[in-house]
């Protein structure tokens, strides 16, 4: 095929859709998607804890929706940023920051405020492996959703693309689940949501590798 | 003073592209003809820095031409479309000097004797690009043959095989996107 024969079929394809949707789109329908299928799980199989209206007023509870919430947004940012072939994986990488430091400061502050005796028990929790297991089962269809929306994109490194869909897959399953999770310590999250999610990004940077080239 | 040439390059291409996303199939098309040799260049200096000499630059411009085409909604508006351009031809670049860094059987050396110097018919791409119509499913071919080769309108082709307008843009597509992913696979 010579380029120019390429280049008429080019031309004649783009008559059919000038401007095709935004990886942004996509992938804001890949968050909405996923997100309701997995509440829908959620709710017909963990369901959220008896006291919500309680937990909600403590700064705990807040903080662990927060981290997650944060880390979602975040890796969408990410995510789009690295969809553009322009872009530099580490400079981009930068937002995720936020959250690591957000959930870094509870840690902190919590290992100051209770005495060392206590901190076993917070940070094993109860029913932590539960807690992991949990995790990932209700990340997996935001991980797949954001994963065939982010093939729309261009990335530099298709491997670090996947590892951020993981992170933002994970931070949507794991946003669901402290609805019903009732070991709202910092120590707890800090281990057993950060191994759950951790485990969601590797998984993403293997299939990422693959998934994502272009 | 080239500095400057290349930013008013530039300005005229950002141009051409947010008139082609506009709907603009003129301009669309200018803009591909007058990535190509830019392309050309990428490739070329790529391969001239590598150990693999300049056989298949053709193969990895279309290769990059598609990817250009498939990924264009990755173009923000408000950006330099050169540097985008560069960071697509240079992605495709490194792949494809990392296919055929596993089939390399020859040093270089003996390879520069075999190898035609730069060919007059420098956009033509090598037979194995020729043969990637072939994975393409029938209709798929059919549609991709008449609309590249022949060069005639979708309308046209929608006559002449007794299918829609819409039937063969679907084809069209689909064939591009299945193109894109045996160029990957070519010489793998």
């Amino acid at each position: 095929m010579r380029t120019d024969e390429l280049i008429n079929t080019l031309v004649a394809d783009h008559a059919v859709q000038p401007r095709p949707k935004s990886v942004a789109h996509g992938l804001v329908m890949a968050i909405i998607g996923g997100l309701a299928i997995s509440a829908a799980l959620f709710l017909s199989t963990l369901g959220v804890r008896p006291d919500i209206l309680s937990a909600l007023s403590t700064w705990r509870f807040d903080l662990k929706l927060s981290v997650n919430v944060v880390l979602a947004i975040a890796a969408t940012w990410v995510a789009l940023r690295l969809s553009n072939p322009t872009t530099t994986p580490l400079s981009a990488m930068r937002a995720l920051l936020v959250p690591a430091l957000l959930l870094l400061g509870a840690v902190v502050y919590e290992l100051i405020t209770i005495p060392a005796s206590a901190w076993p028990s917070r940070a094993m929790g109860v029913n932590g492996v539960m807690c992991f297991a949990s995790i990932i089962f209700l990340s997996v269809l935001p991980f797949m959703a954001t994963i065939y929306a982010l093939r729309q994109g261009a990335p530099a490194s298709p491997a670090v693309m996947g590892a951020v869909g993981g992170l933002l897959a994970g931070g949507l399953g794991a946003t669901v689940f402290a609805m019903h999770c009732t070991n709202d310590s910092p120590l707890f999250v800090a281990i057993w949501y950060v191994l759950a999610i951790g485990l969601i990004a590797m998984f993403g940077l293997v299939v990422g590798r693959h998934a994502l080239r272009w | 003073m080239e500095q400057q040439r290349v930013h008013d390059r530039d300005w005229i291409w950002a141009g051409w592209m947010r008139a082609a996303n506009a709907g603009d199939e003129i301009a669309y098309r200018r803009l591909l003809a007058a990535l190509a040799p830019l392309l050309r260049q990428v490739v070329q200096r790529g391969f001239a820095r590598s150990r693999f000499g300049s056989c298949d630059v053709e193969d990895v411009v279309q290769e990059a031409l598609l990817a250009i085409h498939l990924k264009r909604q990755t173009w923000d508006e408000g950006e330099a479309i050169t540097p985008w351009v560069t960071a697509i031809a240079r992605h495709k670049l490194i792949d494809s000097l990392r296919r055929r860094g596993r089939h390399v059987e020859l040093p270089i050396g003996d390879l520069i004797d075999v190898l035609p110097a730069e060919t007059a018919t420098e956009d033509l791409s090598s037979r194995d690009a020729e043969r990637l119509l072939s994975v393409l499913s029938g209709r798929q071919r059919d549609v991709v043959h008449a609309i590249s080769i022949e060069g005639i309108s979708a309308r046209e082709t929608a006559d002449r095989f007794g299918i829609s307008e819409g039937a063969v843009r679907v084809a069209l597509h689909r064939g591009l996107s299945a193109l894109a992913v045996s160029y990957r696979d070519l010489n793998q």
